[in-house]
């Protein structure tokens, strides 16, 4: 970058200061110097400014000289497109808010997935807003439907013939959840998914497995073989899924959830 | 005094709407491009973009054009099925724009090596932010990198030199507008640069030093030219 540009980086204020009483970037936060006398309040001053590659959680990412452009763009792309989810999202809402005004809202129901309550929830403006969580719910989206079975599922099954309960249905990422509800939900969706894996033995299989996935829980396979769920070929995928349970390596690459889990 | 008739900036509009202009590549490879374009599951995304960079150092031509066809590429690989993918996200995309901020790393070196590169990397990357956008909003990744090689050609190294002023000049007009409006106040300075450049230094050619005035002008008439303007620096181009 040349010397004219007044957007380069701030240099750390101070670097040829004394070390122990020094401003260097990491004191900017601390009340005393290592030496332990308290820091005068203009040092913090002057100090206050952070170079600009300095992120947070709650900034915008990382420079464009720490990662690369097409993960850059690809991030950008994730935040756009779940901005304007969201905007059509809410006009959806809205729509529809009018007639639910005046239903009894059920009180003390925590079951989200009673579909009246949230619409009533959602009719009340409580949606989520969160970018970094819509986000993060739309990646897990993704993955799922990402796969050979989400795409022989929607040819085989039109959104009209779905049936609540039988057929698998997206969680909606704009509805209020905690973390683990969210992450249960999605785990039950890509199970049932399942049931619309390509035959035992196809190779395309194989390919699915993408090695750059990372899930963000641990995949039960034993509580895939759920007995309510029906589906077209109930008995092949029934089979499929037991020897799925079998197999040595798992089909995808997990990892096991963080202390956010509780 | 006039700007050369040759010179024709914005868009180019042809009359075959498919001429992405890919006549200087080996047949071998239009036929990879043609195929690219058909049907992109089939076709090695990573080589396409690869061959794609390569050609728009080498070809000044191409460098101006071919935003179009990775537009293009870009929106078809988005429809292919998902057994055809070659992972999440868009793999052409995500090649080019790595294999660009090679280039881009490289840039110094690359001007020092051949000033005709150096400005085929300019178009290329000045072409890219102008075609491949994120749900018609530009790049915002792109940003600092295409200032960055604005600023470069406004040195007074560069400017003495017709070449990198003409790249320069062409750039702004396609897209010193949008750049404008994603950080003005680096437009602003970007501004105060040509400025010096057309009063203070004297190493300039007078095509130089026209190609400033007009750019000048253009910005301050709000992106475009007056009548009066466009008749005095475009008289002598046949309509």
């Amino acid at each position: 970058m040349s010397e004219q540009q007044s957007y380069s980086y701030e240099n750390d204020c101070k670097s040829d200061e004394n070390r122990n009483k020094g401003a260097s970037r990491w004191s900017q936060c601390r009340k005393r110097g290592a030496d332990g006398s308290l820091r005068k309040a203009e040092e913090d001053q002057r100090c206050s400014r952070r170079p600009e590659s300095f992120t947070t959680p709650e900034s915008d990412g990382p420079v464009s000289r720490v990662k690369n452009w097409g993960d850059a763009v690809e991030a950008e792309e994730m935040r756009s497109d779940v901005r304007r989810d969201m905007h059509r999202y809410r006009r959806r809402i809205l729509a529809v808010d009018v007639p639910q005004r005046d239903r009894k809202l059920s009180s003390g129901s925590s079951d989200s997935r009673d579909s009246q309550n949230s619409k009533d929830s959602t009719a009340k403006g409580d949606i989520e807003t969160d970018e970094a969580v819509l986000v993060r719910r739309q990646k897990q989206i993704n993955y799922g439907k990402n796969t050979l079975a989400y795409d022989r599922y929607i040819k085989e099954v039109p959104k009209l013939m779905r049936e609540q309960g039988v057929h698998p249905k997206t969680p909606n990422k704009f509805k209020k959840y905690s973390r683990r509800s969210w992450d249960q939900q999605i785990k039950l969706w890509r199970v049932k998914l399942h049931a619309w894996d390509p035959p035992a033995g196809d190779l395309q299989q194989i390919e699915e497995i993408d090695l750059g996935e990372i899930m963000d829980f641990e995949l039960d396979v034993e509580c895939s073989a759920d007995p309510e769920s029906q589906c077209p070929s109930a008995n092949a995928a029934a089979l499929s899924l037991a020897e799925d349970s079998f197999r040595g390596t798992p089909k995808k690459m997990m990892k096991m959830e963080d202390a956010e889990m509780s | 005094m006039c700007i050369a008739s040759g010179t024709c900036y914005g868009r180019m509009e042809n009359s075959s709407k498919e001429d992405y202009k890919i006549q200087s590549f080996d047949l071998e490879t239009q036929k990879l491009l043609k195929t690219a374009l058909k049907d992109p599951g089939s076709v090695d995304l990573e080589k396409v973009s690869s061959v794609i960079v390569d050609q728009s150092l080498k070809d000044q031509i191409f460098s101006r054009e071919a935003g179009r066809i990775c537009h293009t590429i870009v929106q078809l690989t988005r429809s292919i099925q998902a057994e055809a993918k070659q992972s999440n996200g868009n793999v052409f995309r995500r090649n080019l724009l790595n294999r660009l901020q090679l280039e881009f790393k490289a840039r110094e070196e690359t001007r020092k090596r051949s000033t005709q590169e150096w400005v085929c990397l300019v178009s290329f990357i000045c072409n890219i932010f102008d075609y491949l956008k994120v749900n018609n909003m530009p790049m915002v990744a792109l940003v600092p990198p295409v200032y960055d090689c604005l600023f470069r050609l406004a040195q007074s190294d560069s400017l003495k030199n017709e070449e990198e002023v003409d790249c320069l000049v062409l750039q702004l007009h396609r897209i010193g507008d949008q750049l404008e409006k994603m950080n003005t106040p680096l437009m602003d300075e970007l501004f105060n640069l040509l400025r010096d450049g057309f009063l203070l230094q004297e190493d300039l050619s007078s095509m130089g030093r026209l190609l400033l005035l007009e750019i000048l002008e253009f910005r301050a008439g709000g992106w475009t030219l007056s009548d009066t303007a466009q008749k005095y620096y475009y008289s002598e181009v046949t309509d």
